[in-house]
């Protein structure tokens, strides 16, 4: 059975139609399918409660109310960028700080991209509508369990679906926790929530280091980042430090690689 | 401001990163077709979300101060150690907390 060879999975099998063989061209997108991505979703579900409710405790101290606090997480279902939104929020905005706004998002958001391409040749197989669809739902969580599952032989559309989905409630819900904790605390500062979204880039930055792969890279946009920071009013360096960064990697030498595991 | 005819509130930046990330999530399935992956331009692409998480983090750790960038430490070596954002998230805040409260 091809999808059902995880350690200490002991769940019966959702689906009980024989498998394909591997390396069907058939597109798929079942409930059974579905289902499966939902179970997928479990083991990330401490962090994306944590997160969602750390979003929600600073979307707070941003004054947000927990009706906007809950929209922004159910329309732009992004933690880090919501993160960073909330750090450039105004009152009022001018259409020079909207697009800012949006190059900022588009910027932290742009790993999604490749995400997509990554996924292209699983979900070429469906119509446009379905994949502009459930494209909507794509997160690093879904597409990190969809892309094991494929890895496995697995073609049911339904699994990256399913977990896309499934996050987006558990998302959406885990905010509303967040913002009420939040309403607690008299003084948000005393109490850190300021520095909830700096110490969660921590968190994951730590997380996807890569040890020396990755000195250039970050090196590189921490400090371009900085010395923006230091030049320029507003957000810009945001993006000027990641794209210095990324196109630092994109200009070495190919590396002579294999070296490191 | 407020006489500006040009000012927009939180509905429309709502609406903003709404549209910005959808293009974000369909861009690269869309563009596959057409743009060849070169090897640099995915090394690139792939260096971005480390790239993004230190040139955001490094300026918002240095302008809070030292709680800032202790919270920062404590919560690399709580990711290090336990593996969990979760514990990562309560080791950074409580840095910040105690520091904060002995007047830094």
């Amino acid at each position: 059975m091809r999808l059902h060879n995880h350690p200490g999975r002991d769940i019966p099998p959702p689906m009980t139609a024989a498998p394909p063989p591997f390396g069907e061209t058939q597109p798929r997108l079942s409930w059974a399918g579905f289902r499966e991505g939902c179970l997928r979703v479990v083991p990330f579900l401490p962090g994306v409660i944590a997160f969602a409710a750390a979003f929600g405790a600073s979307a707070v101290a941003k004054g947000f109310t927990l009706t906007e606090a809950v929209a922004m997480s159910a329309l732009v279902y992004a933690g880090v960028s919501q993160l960073v939104g909330l750090e450039m929020w105004r009152e009022a905005w001018t259409p020079a700080g909207l697009a800012g706004l949006a190059l900022v998002t588009i910027a932290i958001n742009g790993r999604m991209a490749l995400q997509g391409a990554s996924l292209h040749p699983w979900l070429a197989q469906h119509p446009p509508a379905v994949n502009y669809t459930q494209l909507a739902f794509l997160t690093d969580a879904n597409w990190l369990i969809g892309e094991r599952y494929r890895a496995q032989g697995g073609s049911d559309l339904g699994v990256l679906v399913g977990a896309g989905v499934f996050l987006w409630v558990i998302w959406v819900a885990a905010t509303v926790p967040g913002v009420i904790a939040g309403r607690l605390v008299a003084d948000p500062r005393l109490w850190g929530l300021d520095m909830v979204m700096p110490v969660m880039f921590a968190a994951m930055g730590a997380g996807l280091w890569k040890g020396r792969e990755s000195i250039v890279g970050w090196g590189v946009a921490g400090l371009a980042a900085l010395i923006t920071w230091l030049v320029v009013p507003g957000y810009a360096y945001i993006v000027v430090g990641a794209l210095a960064g990324a196109v630092a990697v994109a200009l070495r030498p190919e590396p002579s690689s294999e070296q490191t595991p | 401001m407020s006489t500006d005819p040009l000012v927009f509130g939180l509905w429309t930046a709502l609406a903003v990163m709404t549209l910005a990330t959808y293009l974000c999530r369909i861009a690269g399935f869309a563009m596959m077709a057409h743009v060849p992956m070169t090897p640099r331009v995915r090394r690139g692409l792939e260096a971005l979300p480390g790239a993004i998480i230190a040139a955001t983090l490094v300026p918002s750790a240095v302008k809070a101060g030292w709680p800032g960038v202790l919270a920062v430490i404590a919560a690399i070596a709580a990711k290090r150690i336990l593996k969990q954002d979760i514990f990562a998230l309560m080791a950074g805040l409580a840095v910040v907390m105690v520091l904060r409260r002995l007047g830094f």
